[in-house]
């Protein structure tokens, strides 16, 4: 450990309970494991000495499908890396400069656990043709190991989306692993119908987001006026034109 | 209005005359009186007698275990349950030491047997409850809204800290149904006098944090906490409890232990680091190890840990009270068995070998 890790994991220690505490605020049924601190976030050797490097995950969360729902019988992976330039880190926001995110769920039913949904969310400045931050559906049957082993499960595994395409890359934000898990929340713990105090709840949940400054802050093209007052996909691409 | 009193319940006259004195040694005692009960059979029915010893200012029920020398069949459980009922805070203890569990149930204590240290127990435990009790009989005008959680952390003053704290109460409603009862009927009727407000609020606080927070290393570190923080002996416990006194807690139930805030020793942790030559290590508690004897000029006494030689830690096992670590062979961060919020808790591998499967994990 290093005091650039620390100073990192003292971040992440206060979002990872605001995380908690807000999900099960706003669905009593809602958990996430394994729990322990260290059992999700560790560090890898970074590429430079001005870096630190971040795994994440897998960690499952266990979520009713929609905010509403009685029981939560969906299961949702996540697992990823995200890399911080310093020299500050102790100072937020952290600032991001590279991260990758797999995110698999499975909806357990009648004894099944059915695959039905996969994405890869990534960066990539390199590859021509490929919008800097995009998600690709794909399959990640792998993840149903970690459902099984953390919430102790039998049965059988299918998939309702083993022959999706998986070359599509659709532009979004920076779907980090902490916008990832902001995402999921919100989808599956927030409706139309929800209460006030569970607003309230969502909206602490929204302000962890802060922690964490864009990789897009090293990108030129995607600090300009135009695309930061547009946000239409073709900005995404605009590593071909600079 | 009557004075504030605490009940001591025993069925040895000289056993209570002697914790009587000890006690009486430790308070104030023209704020608080000291009540006692020797249960006899020309009492009458215990219960009965009981509830006139009692009032809505009795701080703190205290009763031996068995009480079966003159009345037979009454132990302290059901002096616990009476008080439970009527959310007075309740501390038992036996003088054999497997009459009672060593972990009692949310809502009671397990008060030393020994009658110094229980007396210390005694004033600090409702000394903390009366404390929090006049605090929440003045409420902040928004404190209606606040929720549990916010409320212990605006008390403690850190209202940064209700996640944190929060995940210590989300098991409070498995925990004891007539109080869950006792809540519900407090946000029905949201006008309810500030002081039944405050007794119930100050009785459900009182023992998540003295029971919960206190006990399970998270936010808040013993000084056995803070020495597996550091991967260091007990027997450092003084030296790093100076070394950190500026982030010592000083909140309900700081009387009788020593307590310090962990953000404000990571604070400290995170200064020293960047102040001097850069330090790595293998592990959290090395590395705070090696700053901790920087700060100091001094070396720290390895902890005792017979799988890595002391070398690593920085978890507290609050069962065996040994510091422990990450390693698989030492330690499990075990689901259901440590409040939620305790991210400093482990429990040693060994004693949850021992125990998960007769509980089933």
């Amino acid at each position: 450990m290093t005091a650039n890790e620390i100073a990192v994991m003292n971040h992440v220690q206060k979002v990872w309970t605001v995380v908690q505490a807000q999900m099960t605020a706003l669905y009593s049924g809602a958990e996430s494991r394994p729990n322990a601190l260290n059992d999700i976030f560790r560090f890898l050797e970074p590429g430079s000495a001005d870096e630190v490097l971040l795994e994440v995950g897998p960690v499952v969360f266990k979520l009713p499908e929609k905010a509403h729902h009685t029981s939560a019988a969906l299961f949702v992976v996540i697992q990823g890396t995200i890399s911080f330039t310093g020299p500050d880190f102790r100072t937020l926001p952290l600032k991001s400069k590279s991260f990758g995110t797999e995110v698999g769920y499975f909806r357990h039913e009648r004894g099944a656990l059915e695959h039905v949904f996969g994405a890869h969310y990534d960066f990539d400045v390199e590859r021509p043709g490929h919008p800097v931050f995009h998600a690709q559906f794909k399959p990640v049957e792998a993840f149903s190991e970690d459902v099984r082993n953390h919430f102790r499960m039998k049965g059988e595994d299918t998939s309702s989306i083993s022959g999706i395409l998986s070359n599509v890359r659709l532009p979004t934000a920076q779907m980090d692993a902490f916008s990832a898990i902001l995402q999921i929340l919100s989808d599956h713990l927030v409706s139309v119908k929800s209460t006030n105090n569970a607003l309230g709840n969502f909206k602490k949940l929204l302000q962890t987001g802060g922690f964490i400054q864009g990789t897009a802050q090293h990108l030129a093209f995607l600090n300009s006026p135009l695309p930061s007052h547009c946000y239409r996909s073709h900005h995404w691409y605009g590593q071909m034109l600079a | 209005m009557p004075k504030p009193s605490i009940l001591l319940v025993d069925d040895s006259p000289d056993l209570l005359q002697a914790l009587k004195a000890e006690l009486e040694a430790v308070l104030n005692l023209e704020a608080i009186d000291i009540r006692e009960w020797v249960p006899d059979p020309e009492q009458g029915s215990p219960e009965d007698y009981f509830q006139t010893l009692v009032d809505d200012q009795t701080v703190m029920v205290v009763t031996d275990y068995d009480l079966t020398t003159k009345m037979k069949g009454l132990f302290g459980v059901s002096i616990v349950s009476w008080c439970q009922a009527r959310l007075i805070p309740v501390g038992d203890y036996s003088r054999r030491h497997d009459a009672l569990p060593a972990e009692p149930n949310l809502f009671e204590f397990r008060v030393p047997s020994r009658a110094a240290e229980a007396a210390r127990f005694i004033a600090s435990t409702a000394g903390g409850f009366q404390d929090l009790k006049v605090r929440l009989t003045e409420p902040p005008e928004d404190q209606d809204q606040t929720g549990l959680a916010a409320l212990l952390a605006a008390i403690l003053g850190r209202p940064h800290l209700d996640s944190d704290l929060s995940l210590y109460l989300s098991r409070l409603a498995s925990s004891n149904a007539a109080i869950l009862q006792r809540l519900k009927e407090l946000s029905d009727t949201h006008r309810v006098d500030a002081p039944a407000r405050a007794t119930v609020i100050s009785y459900i606080l009182g023992h998540v944090l003295l029971n919960s927070v206190l006990k399970y290393p998270g936010p808040i570190l013993s000084d056995e906490a803070l020495c597996a923080y550091f991967g260091c002996d007990i027997a450092d416990a003084d030296i790093l409890m100076k070394l950190f006194e500026a982030a010592a807690y000083s909140g309900p139930f700081s009387e009788d232990g020593r307590y310090v805030w962990r953000e404000d020793v990571d604070q400290a942790i995170l200064d020293a680091l960047s102040a001097g030559e850069p330090l790595t290590a293998e592990s959290d508690a090395e590395l705070f190890r090696l700053v901790a004897e920087r700060m100091l000029g001094a070396t720290l006494r390895n902890h005792g840990c017979p799988r890595c030689g002391g070398m690593l830690g920085g978890f507290l096992c609050p069962f065996t009270t040994h510091a422990v670590c990450l390693r698989e062979d030492c330690s499990v961060a075990a689901v259901g068995w440590i409040p939620q919020g305790a991210q400093l808790s482990r429990i040693e591998k060994t004693y949850y070998e021992e125990w998960a499967p007769l509980l089933g994990f």
